[in-house]
């Protein structure tokens, strides 16, 4: 008895003790100015544009406002400081690393500087980032208008990006049942580019002396022409049907030697050929699926080009025969056709999720060892993720999935921090040397380039 | 008029006196009454001297707690000194009500308890249910929820059945009501009925056991009030503790790492949230914190009144109750209150009138008033919540202001309410009402039969309830926005906007009840010689009726009406040996006509053996009664299913029959069976025996009762889910097709002992049983294990463990499992069939059911002087249940949801490198589903057992001396605390609740002070 009673005293102690618990309310400590101000240590050590940085040392104070770092000469931005730690984030072209730190008062006035020991390791890389439209944080309040790069809202529908071959400064992009852009980089400014069709699939070039414009109209009917001219002469503001009725075309593509027009059917599911100069059109070869978007990319050398079979998951390729001047039954080169999935490797241990746009682009590294110097880089659009795919038939993510996830919205490190959503569209810019990405989710023209 | 005009003309006298007990000592505090005159009264000081001032030829009447009341005519003495005879309280005496009326304890041949109704009040629950464990042998109960107004499961001697319901019949004053309306202090006695033959009057209604209350009713003499007050201060018992957002983030890392996969946060982000150097995208928020009070407070009061004289008395009470949840309110809000409470008022008021000489007539009115408020989303949702959110999940708030939620990427507006932070669910989404009100009407007249012939006795009763409950929910909920996980390069947060503002809505709803009950009773007794005989017949019925949202089926708003005869034959000899025969015929028109009425028989006997000539003479037993009884009841509740022998008809959905050619749709919708009938429809049937024995020895030094029960259920009413294909048929019919069979054990144990002038009572409890499943209608299956037969209703099912593997060597020498790879450290299974191949035919009956099979109570009284102490544990066991859910399946739903608890991040866990016993507590870290670690096993089972102090009263009554001078009669201070220590071996969530997952409002820690005061 007396032990039980002890007990459940101890525990109304217990109980009362628990409940006198007050809220502690943690106060850092603020800059002292008769200390020091030190930097003891940073992390990481090496890093590019956009990377965290950690910096240790002591009496750094509790103001963000307070408080100013510069890595490089450039400003970098400050987003957390505790007496001992400060967190920012590297800013673009902090070449020299060398890391200062400054304690301002309340007036912007300089009370303490120190600079880092060591030097941070900037290191230049490949990025993401947003090159034009607005990300609306509010989907809602988007906006679809014509205006220069700072202000020309949000582009939906991303359907398929190409540079005008012979005036690099303009780039176009289709978007399905939306209107399509032309982005001017002379006036920085972006205007509708009218066609008066309701859904346009794709835009490609002829490859004769005008390099007229060929515009495709991806309806359902039997008894329309599906593709049409759009000459250089009017401005591209005069289109002619090429007459042959085509329904559902997805992809079109031209061979860079010799000039025909190949273009796939959607409901028919074949591919065929015409000619312009005898008008002659006729079928290459069926499409093992019909009922199927199928997207077509030219090799530059003519000699083979990839078929993008968009809702079956796997990319084929057909090899060109110059004897016949038409292309030969197709075989598959990588993902496993109709199985969508993630996952890298090689040709078809590879799993794609409704890959669209793609592009050949030269890599330095194959010049040694000569055959095919090109890799083909293109948008995995329901793994939200750029993909490469070598000659060899090896698949691997180029960009996006940042941190492990899958769609989103963030720019930084391609592998590590960039996200995309539904990518559709991707283009090479070889004067400016980087990628346009038709970022189809988020209504966005997104790029990736080497930092300079 | 005649005793007006008496007492206009009577004489006033002053009338003085002395009252003493049998040691001729003084008693004071007597309450002395003027018979038939109330208001006229007068108490007895500390020499128990009094004066009061009456007309004369009057009869004053003097009663005292524990003494035997006095009557004394005053004629023309002017001094009265009375001598009271202090009451012989022996068990012999004491008075257990039964179906038929209150009777001696002595002569109950059926397995009967009577509740101490104190030992209920020191609850300082809104609802008596949540009292009755382990006080009350033969009550087993479960709270599973400790949000304010919630009430207990309970259920009597053992689960029985696996149908539509296996509560128990609860009678208030004779007919079916809530017990949890009640307040406790209105009850004058509480039994509950337990075997056949104290049932079988209720017949198809009584399988499940059978709980009486009956309120208190007024008392001659003059004016008695009753006035209590107290408060009381809640603290949650046991509130899961999660691990900090550093922690949570080492061992996401951890979890990736160890299946070979990229960590979650690289090491710099590590250190910023180490340091707290991003509050925005690595928060640390202790959402139990942010969220929920230290403590609650609450508070309780009641008032009762009753008197009166000989032709009328009176008993009235009003009592008002309210809880106070625990969650955190936004000082802003000044409109309204967003915190969980309840709010319970009730009254009561009965009158006894003697219209004649030989009739008692009744009425009663009572009423109880019931208000819950919650915040817009529901307890259930912030629950889920607070389990879901870690410490890194989103802030608060960001620190422009936006207000977070956690994006889960569906935007379906219904699906994603606990996806909001906890504080918001707390805070911003408005808040729901909800009340129920009830009155009820009794009127009940009595009247004695003697002049016909002597014991011959008629009972008319009549009720009339009408209950309803409504509700309003306002709801809405801010603009909410999740930042990307990554800065953009300038270091800024990207947002994205989850939800747009709702601003308030409001929906209502309601449901109500009416209620009629009608019975009539004749009783006869009768003693000649030694043989005592009695007989009753009793005839009842009842109607009850759906008044609100019945929609347009017509079958709804059809009353669900019950019509009984009962009888009773008993005859006992000397008071030495006992016979009894019960039984009811009673009908439910839920039924086929051919199977509406049944007859429920059941027949008991006792043997007092201390009442034997030869047991008498040896002094010390004063009760050894062995009784056994065996009968039928049955249980017609088959959930909310009406008329099952009607088949339901539906149009045919879109497509119907095709009358068009091949591969071309000319469809005709028809008629078609939505189900079929099912006309041999009825009750179940439990055919129970029971065999106990009551006692008292040494002057009721020691006293109790043992029980052993069996019980076959019959006729389990369910649908039968394997009939075959060829049987045509496109839904399933039901039919009464199960069979379990039960038994068990209950018994009490009082032992009372008085020391100098302390006064010890040693009490003690329990129940246990145990069920087997005989028949139900399951697939067939090549492993008998498999199969519900056999086991437990409800058993809990899983495969077993064999610890965790130790590498490679062993999971290439195992049996195979096919749930998913397996690496070391994850759960290796037993192979029950020997096929080298775990699977689902490896699944057995593990542990037991998550709602105990033993309850039990334990406790002493001491008083001393005016200070008295009583100490009660309650524990329960055979209690198993498995444990899963976001917090112990870690990291099984990724990044946004699930939190770590501290018991685990700290427990033995397998760690690879670090600790890599096969036999730790929890698996190698998984990030995302693990198929094969995250399965009902032993591993996962836990022992739900608990033992804890449930209540500890302390009370001080002031001395009599002292509260007399206030004209007071008795001054009461007490300290009770409920649920102060808790005893489990389960230490993730408090054990009763029995939840899997711990996503429910813990149970409260409560302490209350209060005072009591009769004058």
């Amino acid at each position: 008895m007396r032990w039980q009673i002890r007990w459940i005293l101890l525990g109304l102690i217990a109980l009362s003790l628990t409940q006198c618990k007050h809220e502690k309310l943690q106060q850092e400590d603020a800059y002292d100015p008769s200390k020091e101000v030190l930097i003891t240590d940073f992390y990481p050590k090496q890093g590019g544009v956009g990377n965290n940085l950690v910096i240790y040392g002591s009496n750094f104070g509790n103001d963000v406002s307070k408080i100013k770092v510069s890595i490089g000469g450039k400003v970098a931005k400050v987003i957390g400081v505790k007496n001992n730690s400060i967190y920012c984030v590297i800013p673009e072209e902090a070449y020299d690393g060398d890391i200062k730190v400054t304690l301002l008062d309340g007036n912007n006035q300089q009370l303490a500087q120190v600079i880092s020991k060591e030097v941070f390791a900037y290191a230049r890389k490949l990025l993401v980032s947003t090159f034009l439209g607005k990300y609306y944080q509010v989907a809602s309040n988007f906006e679809e208008k014509e205006g220069p790069f700072n202000d020309c809202g949000a582009f939906k529908g991303i359907t398929w990006l190409t540079l005008d071959p012979k005036n690099p400064n303009r780039l176009y992009f289709s978007a399905d049942v939306n209107s399509c852009r032309l982005i001017d980089f002379d006036k920085k400014y972006v205007s509708y580019f009218r066609t008066d069709l309701d859904r346009v699939s794709i835009i490609n070039w002829r490859i004769d002396g005008n390099q007229d414009m060929i515009v495709s109209h991806n309806h359902s009917s039997d008894t329309k022409y599906g593709n049409y001219i759009f000459s250089r002469e009017s401005n591209f503001l005069q289109k002619k049907a090429i007459e042959v009725y085509a329904r559902g075309v997805n992809g079109t593509m031209i061979h860079p030697q010799n000039g025909e027009l190949y273009y796939s059917r959607f409901r028919a599911g074949d591919i065929r050929r015409y000619d312009f100069n005898t008008k002659e059109d006729k079928p290459v070869f069926s499409n093992p699926y019909s009922a199927v978007a199928v997207y077509m990319v030219m090799h530059p050398s003519g000699d083979y080009a990839y078929l993008v079979e968009y809702d079956k998951h796997f990319i084929m390729r057909t090899d060109y025969d110059r004897a016949t001047k038409t292309f030969k039954i197709p075989y598959t080169i990588c993902g496993a056709a109709g199985t969508a999935g993630y996952a890298d490797g090689i040709g078809t241990n590879a799993r794609l999720n409704s890959p669209v746009q793609g592009v050949f682009v030269e890599n330095p590294d194959y010049e040694a060892a000569g055959g095919d110097q090109y890799d083909f880089y293109f948008c995995d659009k329901a793994n939200h993720a750029i993909r490469t795919l070598t000659p060899q038939g090896r698949v691997s993510t180029f960009a996006g999935r940042g941190n492990n996830g899958t769609s989103g919205y963030a720019d930084g490190d391609l592998r590590t921090e960039a996200r995309f959503n539904n990518p559709q569209a991707i283009t090479y810019d070889e004067t400016r040397k980087c990628f346009y990405i038709g970022d189809t989710g988020n209504w966005l023209i997104r790029k990736i380039a080497k930092e300079e | 008029m005649l005793g007006i005009s008496f007492t206009i003309q009577a004489q006033e006298v002053i009338v003085k006196g002395t009252v003493t007990d049998e040691k001729k000592l003084p008693i004071p505090g007597v309450s002395i009454s003027v018979s038939n005159l109330p208001g006229l009264g007068a108490i007895t000081d500390g020499e128990g001297k009094f004066s009061i001032k009456m007309p004369a030829y009057q009869t004053l009447v003097f009663s005292y707690v524990g003494y035997e009341k006095k009557e004394v005519l005053v004629k023309e003495q002017r001094v009265v000194n009375v001598i009271l005879k202090e009451s012989d309280a022996s068990v012999l005496n004491e008075v257990v009500v039964t179906a038929t009326g209150a009777e001696k304890k002595i002569a109950i041949t059926g397995a009967i308890t009577t509740v101490n109704v104190d030992q209920l009040k020191s609850n300082p629950s809104t609802s008596m249910a949540d009292a009755l464990a382990g006080v009350v042998p033969g009550i087993q109960a479960m709270q599973t929820s400790g949000r304010p107004g919630s009430i207990s499961e309970f259920w009597v001697r053992s689960i029985s059945t696996f149908g539509a319901s296996n509560a128990a019949l609860v009678l208030i004053d004779g007919f079916e009501r809530d017990m949890n309306e009640i307040n406790v202090e209105d009850v004058e006695s509480f039994s509950v009925l337990k075997d056949a033959s104290a049932t079988a009057m209720y017949g198809s209604r009584g399988a499940n056991g059978v709980i009486l209350i009956k309120t208190k009713r007024g008392k001659e003499g003059k004016v008695n009030i009753n006035a209590k007050v107290e408060g009381f201060y809640n603290t949650l018992t046991k509130l899961p503790q999660f691990v900090d957002g550093y922690t949570y983030a080492s061992m996401a890392n951890e979890a990736k790492i160890v299946r070979n996969q990229e960590p979650l946060f690289s090491r710099s982000e590590l250190e910023i949230l180490r340091l707290g150097l991003d509050p925005d995208l690595f928060p640390n928020v202790n959402w139990m914190d942010v969220v929920l009070r230290d403590a609650a407070k609450s508070q309780r009061s009641m008032l009762n009144l009753s008197g009166g004289g000989k032709t009328a008395r009176y008993y009235l009470s009003g009592s008002y109750q309210n809880q106070q949840g625990m969650y955190k309110v936004d000082d802003a809000l000044k409109d309204y209150n967003t915190n969980a409470s309840f709010n319970k008022y009730t009254y009561r008021l009965s009158v006894d009138m003697d219209i004649t000489k030989t009739t008692l007539l009744t009425v009663g009115v009572s009423g109880s008033l019931r208000k819950q408020n919650d915040p817009g989303v529901g307890s259930d949702a912030i629950w889920t919540a607070l389990m879901g959110y870690n410490a890194i999940t989103s802030p608060m708030r960001y620190s422009d202001g936006k207000i977070p939620a956690s994006d889960d990427g569906d935007t379906n507006p219904d699906n994603d309410m606990d996806r909001f932070n906890p504080w918001v669910q707390g805070t911003m989404t408005g808040y729901n009402e909800s009340w129920s009100n009830n009155i009820q009407t009794t009127l009940n007249l009595n009247q004695s039969l003697d002049f016909i012939t002597r014991g011959l006795r008629f009972i008319g009763r009549f009720g009339y309830d009408t209950y309803n409950n409504n509700y309003i929910k306002r709801y809405k909920f801010p603009e909410l926005w999740s930042a990307n996980r990554y800065r953009n390069t300038a270091g800024e947060l990207v947002f994205k906007r989850i939800k747009e503002e709702q601003k308030m809505t409001q929906s209502a709803g309601s449901d109500g009840n009416k209620n009629e009950f009608f019975e009539w009773e004749t009783h006869y007794n009768r003693n000649i010689a030694s043989h005592n005989f009695g007989a009753v017949i009793k005839y009842s019925q009842a109607s009850r009726v759906f008044t609100q949202n019945i929609g347009t089926d017509l079958k709804n708003a059809i009353a669900r009406r019950n019509q009984g005869l009962a009888g009773r034959v008993n005859y006992n000899w000397n008071s030495r040996y006992y016979v009894d025969f019960n039984f009811g015929y009673t009908g439910s028109e839920n039924f086929h006509k051919d199977y509406r009425f049944g007859f429920f028989p059941a027949i008991s006997g006792a043997w007092n053996v201390g009442e034997e000539p030869l047991v008498k003479k040896l002094g010390w037993v004063d009760m050894f009664k062995i009784r056994y009884s065996y009968g039928k009841t049955g249980n017609d509740n088959l959930g909310n299913i009406r008329f099952p022998y009607l088949y339901s008809l539906e149009q045919m959905a879109a497509g119907g029959y095709n009358f068009g050619d091949f591969d071309s749709s000319n469809p005709w919708t028809g008629i078609r069976y939505s189900s079929v009938a099912s006309p041999n429809v009825t009750w179940e049937v439990a055919t129970k025996q029971d065999l106990g024995i009551d006692y008292a020895l040494f002057h009721d030094k020691i006293s109790g009762a043992v029980d052993y029960f069996r019980e076959r259920r019959d006729g389990i009413y369910m649908s039968r889910n394997f009939l075959p294909g060829f049987v045509g048929l496109e839904n399933n019919p039901s039919a009464n097709v199960g069979k379990v069979k039960a038994h068990g054990f209950d018994g009490s144990f009082t032992f009372k002992q008085k020391l100098n002038n302390v006064d010890f009572t040693l009490r003690g409890n329990a129940t246990y049983s145990k069920n087997e499943i005989i028949e139900r209608d399951e697939e067939n299956t090549i492993y008998s294990y498999k199969l519900q037969e056999g086991h437990r209703v409800d058993q809990a099912r899983g495969l077993i463990d064999l610890g965790l593997f130790t590498d490679y060597n062993d999971i290439r020498n195992s049996p195979r499992q096919s749930f998913g790879e397996v690496m070391p450290g994850d759960i290796k299974y037993k192979d029950i069939n020997g096929d080298g191949m775990i699977d689902d035919n490896d699944i057995v009956a593990i542990g037991a059911t998550t709602r105990p099979n033993f309850t039990y109570g334990f406790g002493i009284s001491t008083s001393w002087k005016g200070l008295d102490i009583n100490v009660h544990f309650q524990g329960v066991g055979k209690s198993t249940y498995f444990i899963n859910g976001s917090s112990v399946y870690m990291f099984s739903l990724g990044q946004n949801w699930g939190n770590i608890l501290n018991d685990i991040a700290d427990s033995n866990r397998w760690t690879l490198g670090v600790n890599e016993d096969p036999n730790a507590d929890y698996p190698r870290l998984t990030y995302g589903p693990n198929a094969n670690n995250y399965r009902a096993s032993t591993f996962w089972l836990r022992d739900g057992s608990y033992l804890r102090l449930k209540t500890l009263d302390i009370g001080y009554s002031l001395p009599k001396t002292l509260v007399n001078r206030a004209h007071l009669n008795n001054v009461r201070f007490f300290l009770i605390g409920t649920n102060l220590l808790t005893f489990s071996k389960f230490k993730l969530w408090y054990p009763e609740l029995g939840s899997s997952t711990g996503k429910v409002y813990p149970l409260s820690k409560t302490l209350s002070l209060g005072v009591s005061v009769n004058l």
